[in-house]
């Protein structure tokens, strides 16, 4: 691209270096002098300066226009809500739970946002909690019987649905002995809320999940990811 | 060393971009403020930095790429991740480096095209349409000039089009790419040299819009 000989190069650099201050208003009471002494040579570097002038000039135009759109991107930042919860639950997932992953995330996330059923304690359920628990004035023996509770007091008032009949598989290994198999797997309870502000989950164009505002009085399709 | 710095033949001293305060305009406290969440500082450094990221972007994207499309990328990422920077003079470094990351990966998506109404808010961005002769020769060339720019060296291209930016001084320009001023400076001198040479070899408008073309 340079068409200048090695021996030139210097002079050109010097030169190119002097109009460049020139055309941005930097140029010193030192540089002006050295400038007009190239001139005094070289008389045709003033229409290479009022060239490149005008040259600037045009190019920055055009790139002030094509860069205005930018006013006109706000800042997202009612996704900062959202995000720190998720960050936080995501430490939490790689320190305690080995399988967490987004599942775990989403059945937090969950809790974060709409609470349990009022009189339920998460308890029992959780890893490394202890059965037996007393949590709010009953109490609940084992995971199961904690878990037909929320169920009776979901139903009463109208929160829970009832429980999905299947139960999804997420991991089984074989039990040392042989008869049998350790499931770990996937029990879904079916609830009802009234949502005010629903979000359904969404991917931008870097493939990240961002939360999208559904409008109101619009319905979700079956399936649909939302919190 | 990096490839933008193995591209250098000048003598190239990188140093730490000063903090954002004062010197720059920036309220101080600003970006410390933004780094911990607070929403309307990150909304004001958004505002305060958000053209000269669209240059960086403009710079360094495939032609195809909707620079909106980007900028908004940007953004979400700049909320979403803000809060990872443990030093507030790296802001502007990782902002730019979102940028490049950003446009660069644009190249390897498809982009979509979001119909006339995405069009005609970049016509309104580009402000009215001049109907005079002069008018359309300069837009003209400033589109031309543009492209020609876009074929500049990847570290010249950036430096040459961020001095192009409203109020972006060598300092400042300095302090987003990492480089010394007067780096910046040598590659801005340098960076015109070419795109005038180029422009030279693939003829330029004459003052009736006609193309001359000149022979090397």
């Amino acid at each position: 691209m340079n068409t200048h000989d090695n021996d030139n190069t210097r002079d050109h650099l010097d030169r190119d270096t002097l109009l460049t201050r020139i055309i941005d208003a930097e140029a010193s009471a030192e540089d002006w002098a050295a400038f007009r002494a190239f001139a005094a040579d070289e008389p045709e570097v003033w229409s290479e300066l009022a060239e490149m002038q005008r040259q600037h000039d045009v190019l920055a135009g055009g790139l002030r226009e094509a860069i205005a759109i930018a006013d006109s991107i706000e800042l997202p930042v009612h996704e900062h809500e959202s995000v720190r919860p998720v960050a936080r639950i995501g430490a939490v997932m790689q320190n305690g739970w080995s399988w967490g992953g987004w599942l775990a995330a989403a059945a937090l996330l969950l809790a974060f946002t709409v609470g349990l059923p009022r009189g339920v304690g998460v308890v029992g359920g959780m890893p490394g909690t202890a059965p037996g628990t007393q949590a709010a004035g009953f109490s609940l023996g084992t995971p199961e019987e904690a878990l037909d509770r929320y169920i009776d007091l979901g139903k009463q008032s109208g929160a829970v649905v009832g429980q999905s009949p299947d139960f999804i598989v997420l991991e089984s290994t074989p039990l040392a002995d042989g008869g049998g198999n350790e499931v770990v797997y996937l029990r879904q309870q079916i609830e009802r809320r009234e949502v005010r502000d629903l979000y359904r989950l969404g991917t931008d164009e870097l493939g990240n999940t961002v939360r999208v505002p559904v409008e109101a009085g619009k319905a979700l399709g079956v399936g649909a990811k939302a919190f | 060393m990096t490839r933008r710095e193995a591209m250098d033949t000048d003598a190239t001293t990188a140093t730490p971009g000063p903090a954002f305060g004062p010197a720059d305009g920036t309220p101080p406290g600003l970006v410390r403020a933004a780094m911990a969440g607070d929403a309307d500082a990150l909304r004001t450094l958004w505002q305060d930095n958000r053209r000269w990221i669209a240059a960086v972007m403009l710079a360094a994207k495939p032609r195809e790429a909707d620079l909106e499309d980007l900028l908004q990328d940007v953004a979400l990422t700049m909320v979403r991740q803000v809060h990872t920077i443990d030093d507030e003079r790296a802001l502007r470094g990782w902002l730019r480096q979102v940028a490049l990351n950003t446009a660069r990966a644009a190249g390897r998506t498809t982009t979509r095209r979001k119909g006339l109404d995405r069009e005609r808010r970049h016509e309104l961005a580009r402000g009215p349409a001049g109907s005079g002769d002069a008018q359309v020769a300069q837009r003209d060339e400033a589109d031309r000039l543009m492209q020609l720019a876009s074929e500049l060296p990847e570290a010249y291209r950036e430096c040459v089009m961020l001095r192009c930016v409203r109020g972006m001084s060598y300092r400042a320009i300095a302090s987003i790419t990492g480089l010394a001023e007067t780096t910046v400076e040598t590659r801005i001198a340098r960076g015109r040299r070419m795109l005038r040479e180029i422009a030279q070899q693939q003829g330029k408008p004459q003052h009736n819009g006609q193309k001359q073309q000149v022979h090397a």
